[in-house]
């Protein structure tokens, strides 16, 4: 097996798992491409010390992370300035996204499949709410690391990723216990 | 919300992240990255980055490198040592008087600029910065309109 074969083999294992990171971060899928792509370059240029390395996935993951969060710097100035502004037409976007009307919600969930529905949601989150969501919860990142990586105050960090919680249970539908007593 | 609704949110939220499996990449993504790398791979060496030269090349290019530093530093000492340096300084000296008179020119220009700012009223200032505000303001706005029509059409 060459080293071109071994390593179509190795983006073949991995492209699911760095596309998913930065299409999470991004929500947009021809940036998530760009993304992956460069990901995918430093790792040809390191693949003779990477291809035996046990932390490979964390690398990778790390390298869309950060790369991610380099594409979405370019506008950050832009969503911190407006994410006051931007919450009321927030609402407007959610009727964009075809969400089931409440009602019928609980038939439709059934239905549809349930991943499908958390993924949209999760990629309608106005971006400085979805950012630290998915840096918590899915790339298991604390409080202080997110603030950070993303320049921002610890405050911000909890404020944003709480309205990103409620905006989800929101979508979602999702019931506490404390609520449904 | 209290903390305790606060910590079922998050872990109700925790709980359906958790659901969520890799998004499958695009087909023609892998095929993509592989014909980028092999169009690079194909670039003649010079083109590519330094690390990737061959190793001759890259001893090479590194003494060559060393000779013009150490011909640089050889070079800077004799020319520190001969005449030259005090010529050099001389003709120098010479256009420098030049600037002086250039520099007391634009002195003079600056007093009769900084006589005129005092002569306007604060409030006039005030109301121009005002203005530049409103105008910077309006070109984020209008900016951040554009981008988000943009984003709700894609």
């Amino acid at each position: 097996m060459t080293e071109t074969q071994q390593f179509e083999a190795f983006l073949h294992n991995y492209q699911n798992m760095v596309f998913s990171t930065a299409m999470r971060l991004l929500a947009n899928q021809s940036e998530a491409e760009d993304v992956t792509q460069e990901v995918f370059l430093r790792a040809y240029e390191r693949f003779a010390t990477l291809r035996d390395s046990p932390t490979v996935g964390g690398w990778l993951k790390t390298v869309a992370t950060n790369l991610s969060l380099n594409h979405l710097a370019r506008y950050r100035a832009r969503w911190s300035f407006f994410s006051e502004l931007s919450r009321s037409s927030d609402e407007g976007d959610e009727l964009v996204v075809d969400f089931p009307a409440p009602e019928d919600t609980h038939a439709a969930i059934e239905a549809a499949d349930r991943r499908e529905l958390v993924e949209r949601a999760l990629q309608s989150l106005p971006p400085a709410q979805r950012v630290p969501l998915v840096l918590f919860h899915l790339e298991s990142l604390q409080y202080d690391e997110i603030a950070e990586k993303l320049g921002v105050s610890l405050g911000k960090v909890k404020t944003d990723i709480f309205r990103g919680r409620e905006a989800l249970r929101q979508k979602l539908q999702l019931k506490l216990e404390a609520e449904s007593l | 919300m209290d903390s305790e609704l606060e910590k079922q949110l998050t872990a109700s939220v925790q709980r359906e992240l958790n659901t969520l499996g890799e998004l499958a990449a695009p087909s023609g993504l892998a095929a993509r990255i592989m014909g980028t790398i092999q169009q690079r791979a194909a670039a003649p060496w010079y083109r590519r980055a330094w690390q990737t030269w061959p190793f001759p090349q890259r001893a090479a290019a590194l003494v060559v490198m060393l000779a013009l530093f150490a011909g640089l530093c050889v070079g800077s000492w004799q020319f520190g040592q001969s005449d030259l340096l005090a010529d050099a300084l001389g003709s120098i000296g010479e256009r420098l008087s030049l600037v002086n008179v250039l520099w007391g020119a634009l002195g003079a220009l600056g007093n009769a600029i900084t006589l005129a700012v005092q002569s306007i009223h604060p409030l006039v200032w005030i109301g121009g910065a005002l203005v530049m505000l409103g105008c910077y303001a309006a070109c984020v706005g209008l900016g951040t309109v554009c981008v988000r029509l943009a984003w709700a059409r894609r």
